[in-house]
């Protein structure tokens, strides 16, 4: 089934605010986004309505990577997954010119994800990555276990940004 | 670029990639609907969902384009006068067609990038309004009205509306209220034909499809609020509705908070 | 929100009870609401609106149109968090006073009086 990832401006602003926001010493910051989700015609529609930001101290110091939670952190928003019965996006931006998950990021999903497909079956979990004005989501929304890219991410509000998965 | 769309470049680079990939709904066929249909087939959109249950009828073609006398009398369906206009333009356009109420088969209009709303009556905008809230899909809203009171000269008004999920709603704009449903709820099965033109219905479908493109395209680098239009169709103006100033009208919307995107969440009680 | 005590009273007339909001109105979920003899089907799901909409000082709206012994206008049929209802023009005195299950009795009363 294709999927369909469409985010309001308005949160986005939020998710970029915060993320952009300098760490003491994580060269980047991480959150989660939950969503609900709706099939329409051949198709599920993933909808983001709420961001958990990740707190300061939470953060390991990790020189080997960008950025790296504790345990808290990732309780915080299995807990937070678990009230709203929402899918969870674990969130971060990349610079314009790497408009794709990294080696690290596709592992890190896969050491994450089955704690939330545990939570929440059935809903689609999955990775959001911010680039520019541009986005893509990476989801677990089959019943295979697997993940697959979202056809597409849009962005609604003024103005709309579409960005189409080249998977 | 193709040379069929060489005049309309100014929209932008990958402006025809957007209007060729987006899926657009158009829920009514009618007086608005098929000038807007029309446009978009002209501008290269190809993927839509069409919702109309209606049939041609010779009081129809006083406004409806693409429909014919024949259609009236061989009792044609708006949806298949709207299908044929975008096929003649547009062969292998993705249509995804409902001979009904949008109600009846609302899962078609979840996939869509922007669904214009070309309908008549109040508490159907109020409810396609929730649908598209729901599933944070932009709606373009259109409606024309002919009110002939007395011995005065008909008066002639309507809206283009752009209602954005996370800002301000029709309810917000005060454009729908609670005594306007009540007020029609009441008169629910009288209210008779309705007086409609098509030089109001081209105008207000025009606004509304100049405002799809710039908020898809960005064109213009300037679509950055919520848009109210007003016509006044007796004075030819069409000009932003004083209440988007209204400073109590603030950002965001209450009637609507991102929260509540998704299927409805029932609390068990 | 809701009474719970009330809301357990209405358990009485249904299977369950669930609330859910739209445009800021809080209605409450009634499936397989039990309607009155000689009513088609005999029970239905049914939403209420405990407070003023349309016009009316409170509705009740069923999943389908429900044959009564009389005839009713039913004038409304649209869709009220993601499902399309129906109802009958049908107007109660003000809600406000009333305890839930005695305004569902009211609206029922419309399907088995003339």
């Amino acid at each position: 089934m294709k999927t369909i990832v469409r985010i309001p401006r308005r949160l986005l602003v939020e998710v970029g605010e915060d993320l952009d926001r300098p760490h003491v010493f994580a060269r980047e910051r991480l959150g989660f986004v939950l969503a609900r989700w709706a099939e329409a015609a051949g198709e599920l529609v993933v909808l983001p309505f709420e961001y958990i930001s990740i707190a300061d101290e939470n953060y390991l110091d990790d020189a080997s990577v960008g950025a790296k939670m504790n345990s808290t952190a990732i309780r915080a928003a299995l807990q937070a997954t678990l009230n709203s019965r929402a899918a969870c996006l674990h969130v971060h931006a990349h610079h314009p010119t790497m408009p794709f998950f990294g080696n690290l990021d596709l592992v890190e999903q896969e050491k994450l994800m089955p704690s939330f497909r545990a939570t929440v079956p059935n809903a689609p979990h999955g990775a959001l990555l911010l680039y520019g004005t541009g986005a893509l989501a990476r989801l677990w929304s089959g019943d295979d276990g697997r993940p697959s890219y979202a056809e597409r991410v849009t962005v609604v509000g003024f103005p709309m940004r579409f960005s189409w998965s080249r998977s | 670029m193709s040379d069929r769309f060489s005049r309309q470049s100014f929209l932008g680079s990958d402006s025809q990639t957007v209007i060729a990939n987006a899926v657009i709904g158009v829920v009514g066929l009618g007086g608005g609907g098929s000038h807007i249909v029309q446009q978009l087939a002209h501008l290269g959109f190809r993927k839509f969902a069409l919702y109309d249950g209606d049939v041609v009828e010779e009081s129809n073609l006083n406004r409806l384009i693409g429909a014919t006398s024949a259609d009236a009398a061989a009792g044609t369906s708006k949806l298949e006068v709207a299908m044929r206009m975008i096929r003649g333009l547009a062969p292998t356009a993705q249509i995804d067609e409902h001979p009904m109420r949008w109600q009846d088969e609302p899962g078609p209009l979840r996939s869509c990038d922007l669904v214009f709303g070309c309908i008549d009556s109040f508490a159907e905008r109020d409810q396609l309004e929730a649908t598209c809230r729901r599933h944070v899909i932009p709606l373009v809203d259109i409606g024309l009205d002919v009110a002939i009171v007395g011995d005065d000269p008909p008066l002639m008004g309507g809206q283009v509306i752009l209602s954005m999920p996370g800002e301000p709603c029709m309810r917000c704009l005060g454009f729908l209220t609670e005594d306007l449903l009540a007020k029609e709820a009441s008169n629910y099965g009288d209210a008779g034909p309705r007086p409609q033109v098509v030089f109001g219905n081209g105008l207000l479908a025009s606004a509304a499809v100049a405002i799809a493109v710039d908020l898809l395209t960005d064109w213009t680098r300037q679509l950055r609020r919520l848009m109210y239009l007003e016509y006044r169709g007796n004075e030819q103006i069409l000009r932003p509705h004083p209440r988007v100033k209204d400073k109590r009208i603030t950002p965001g919307c209450p009637h609507y908070p991102l929260s509540a995107v998704g299927a409805p969440v029932l609390t068990s009680l | 929100m809701f009474p719970k005590d009330q809301i357990e009273e209405l358990k009485h007339c249904c299977q369950a009870v669930s609330a859910c909001q739209e445009t800021g109105i809080n209605y409450l979920f009634l499936e397989h609401l039990a309607l009155p003899p000689e009513c088609s089907p005999t029970k239905i799901d049914a939403l209420l609106c405990p407070t003023p909409r349309d016009g009316y000082p409170s509705r009740l709206f069923f999943e389908a149109q429900v044959q009564s012994p009389f005839a009713r206008n039913w004038n409304f049929n649209g869709r009220i968090c993601e499902r399309n209802w129906h109802a009958y023009s049908w107007k109660t005195d003000d809600p406000r006073p009333m305890r839930l299950a005695q305004l569902v009795r009211l609206h029922l009363d419309g399907l088995r009086r003339s």
